[in-house]
């Protein structure tokens, strides 16, 4: 657990608030004022009620390569792009998932496929991806691109083994963990490794940081996967246990077919999960922002919802 | 749901096992059988050709292919991919707006599953594709093209289903403007970035960029004034230029023939038949092909010389205009293999001569449309820069 010292201090939002508060803002100017359908879809999501969850851990992620690096508490331009891509390329996403799991409801609100159609939300999810593959390329580093390309590919290869399974028992929890990593922890690994080639760091560091996005992104969604299982409508805001109903075989559900106590052993792999994350993480200079994800990992397991 | 049949997808639309384009010479120029040609892909790549490496372009000769660089190559690959994603994800259908014969719900629920998923697909492998041509300009300018394909769906031109609409207050401006956003946009900004992956100055890369577009607008037109010819039995799409054109003139006649949404055919083809638009669209299409006459100068085009024209010689008019009967056999999509086979000669063309020539080719569709007729009603409609 983090020190009670910088408890206060290393509350994440608090952190990265100037940036954090002008995020929805920023991405509706990239995203530009079209005229008709277009720009009021693809503002749709923006609107400020999302947890914004990729954005605050690259923040506090660039903040922390940077003092480990030069000992400087700042946020370089280009860090702050990754922050908005990581929440652009995740909206643009949701909403072609909206259209494929037929979900009428997003974040308490009806979905872009409901509201105009499923050939509006797809295009305009392509055009969302179009301004994120733009801003990207405006950093004008070919490694950060390819980086983040790669997360793209990651998310629709994702995409399509959530349609299929395997017969095997046992192969079919390793195929459930490796479209965990390609539908959520490729994007968190891809984007603290981006921020940390933009801060100059080194090779190893910015391995480890890929490291602790990849565990923490795995343990995020064992986590999202729990509560989509045991909780309400309501509480979630999307409809419960959707992805059952669908037949697509999450951690709790795969647990449960193998012994009784799925949801325990789901948490159990997500408690080792926020270890090895936070084992990466140490590895940096010790500085606020660093203790601030440290904590942030840790709340990963209360979450409620 | 089906394993096999995602697989099976998956490898229709893997492009790194089964490159779309290969090379313009051999037949993998085509993916599917002779319907589908690449016309995106091969101008990007004749246009390569033409304009050569800028002087002083460090290149190993090994690492030129017909004179292609293989960067060029990819991105030839990746606007094909752009183009097709775009036509794949354009036919996801609204499932609340089917009525009972179009079939049953849980097949139509797949089938934009699969067109969601398999253009996403695509489209993640142009991302990547792009990202390995390490140039961030060219992911930029490409990327806006991706851009401009999507907003081209939100202009009032197509209704919420994609289905083309005649706004009352339309013109033909809009008209350009529509036909940039929906396929001249890619095609220019694919040309003016083959140009940047070969060190070109930017003013070439503008005389590319404003070639890819002419000949988009082109495309689009001929296309469209197709459907005008005498004994055509092809659908007149109410959005195309002749129809705007006469609606600027005649708002109260065009509206007639609009009438409750039902489109009568006949009065309108014999409305702009007899309006002396179709003549003036023909001459339209003259003007974009030679606007840019010379736009990549023939002396910077490495000399290159082909059997059975002699060194320092322009190819006699009749073997210039068989060559460009056949590009336009090729962009027409009308002949298949064989004919691809000679785009070996027409590279050498294409070489030596103004890359604005192809578009004389495309010219000549006017005087064979009668003859081509027949290939042209069973040739796929997306195979020639339509905006369907």
């Amino acid at each position: 657990m983090p020190s009670s010292s910088s408890k206060a201090e290393s509350d994440p939002y608090k952190l990265v608030h100037d940036e954090m508060a002008v995020l929805c803002s920023n991405i509706r100017n990239e995203l530009g004022t079209n005229q008709g359908d277009l720009g009021t879809i693809t503002h749709y999501y923006f609107d400020g009620t999302g947890k914004a969850f990729r954005p605050l851990v690259v923040l506090l992620m660039a903040k922390a390569c940077n003092i480990h690096q030069r000992a400087e508490d700042f946020l370089a331009e280009s860090q702050k792009k990754i922050a908005m891509i990581t929440e652009m390329l995740h909206t643009a996403t949701l909403i072609h998932d909206d259209v494929i799991d037929a979900s009428d409801t997003r974040r308490g609100k009806e979905s872009i496929n409901y509201v105009w159609g499923q050939r509006k939300a797809i295009l305009a999810g392509d055009y969302i991806l179009s301004i994120v593959s733009s801003v990207l390329a405006r950093i004008g580093n070919t490694e950060v691109v390819s980086i983040m390309s790669q997360v793209v590919e990651d998310l629709v290869r994702g995409e399509f083994m959530q349609l299929g399974s395997k017969e095997d028992k046992n192969e079919r929890f390793a195929h459930y963990l490796n479209k965990t990593f390609k539908k959520t922890a490729s994007m968190l690994a891809a984007s603290c490794k981006s921020v940390a080639v933009l801060g100059q760091c080194s090779e190893e560091v910015s391995n480890t940081v890929y490291q602790y996005g990849r565990n923490l992104g795995i343990a995020f969604q064992l986590m999202d996967d729990l509560l989509d299982f045991i909780s309400s409508d309501l509480q979630l805001g999307k409809p419960t246990a959707a992805d059952l109903k669908l037949g697509l075989a999450t951690a709790p559900v795969l647990f449960a077919s193998q012994q009784s106590e799925g949801i325990e052993q789901t948490r159990l792999l997500a408690t080792e999960h926020t270890k090895e994350a936070i084992r990466h993480l140490r590895k940096l200079t010790t500085s606020v922002p660093q203790e601030a994800l440290i904590s942030l990992t840790l709340k990963l397991l209360q979450r409620q919802k | 749901m089906n394993k096999s049949a995602i697989k099976l997808e998956v490898a229709r639309f893997s492009t790194r096992e089964q490159p779309i384009i290969e090379d313009a010479e051999k037949k993998e120029m085509m993916s599917d059988g002779k319907h589908s040609l690449q016309t995106r892909g091969l101008i990007v790549l004749l246009i390569s050709k033409a304009a050569g490496t800028a002087p002083g372009m460090d290149v190993m000769e090994k690492d030129l292919v017909s004179g292609i660089l293989p960067s060029q190559r990819s991105l030839a690959e990746i606007t094909e991919i752009i183009h097709t994603a775009n036509l794949i994800h354009k036919g996801v259908v609204n499932i609340s707006d089917l009525t009972p014969k179009d079939g049953l719900l849980g097949d139509m629920e797949f089938g934009n599953k699969m067109a969601v998923l398999s253009g996403d697909f695509l489209l993640a492998s142009a991302c990547t594709g792009l990202a390995e041509l390490e140039n961030t300009q060219v992911v930029e300018i490409i990327s806006g093209a991706i851009g401009n394909l999507m907003e081209a769906e939100f202009t009032g031109f197509t209704d919420k289903h994609g289905n083309a609409t005649l706004p009352s207050d339309v013109t033909f401006s809009d008209w350009l403007k529509q036909t940039y956003l929906s396929s001249g946009s890619l095609l220019a900004k694919s040309c003016q970035s083959a140009m940047k992956l070969a060190s070109h100055s930017s003013d070439v890369q503008q005389q590319a960029y404003k070639y890819g577009l002419n000949t988009a607008y082109v495309q689009q037109l001929s296309n469209e004034l197709k459907s005008f010819g005498k004994g055509s039995h092809i659908n007149i799409h109410v959005s195309a230029a002749p129809v705007i054109m006469l609606q600027e003139r005649n708002p109260m006649l065009v509206r007639e023939f609009l009438s409750d949404g039902v489109v009568n055919q006949k009065k309108l083809v014999t409305a702009v038949q007899g309006s002396g638009i179709l003549e003036e669209c023909w001459k339209l299409c003259e003007d974009f092909t030679f606007e840019d006459e010379g736009a990549v100068a023939p002396d910077r085009c490495p000399p290159r010389i082909s059997e059975g024209v002699n060194k320092g010689e322009s190819p006699d008019q009749h073997s210039v205009s068989e060559h460009f009967t056949n590009f336009c056999c090729v962009v027409s999509g009308g002949e298949g293999i064989g004919v691809l086979r000679r785009t070996s000669n027409l590279g050498f063309i294409m070489a030596k001569q103004p890359a604005s020539h192809v578009n004389r080719g495309l010219m000549q569709r006017k005087i064979s449309v009668s003859e081509t007729r027949a290939q042209s009603r069973t040739a796929n409609p997306h195979c020639i820069g339509g905006r369907r």
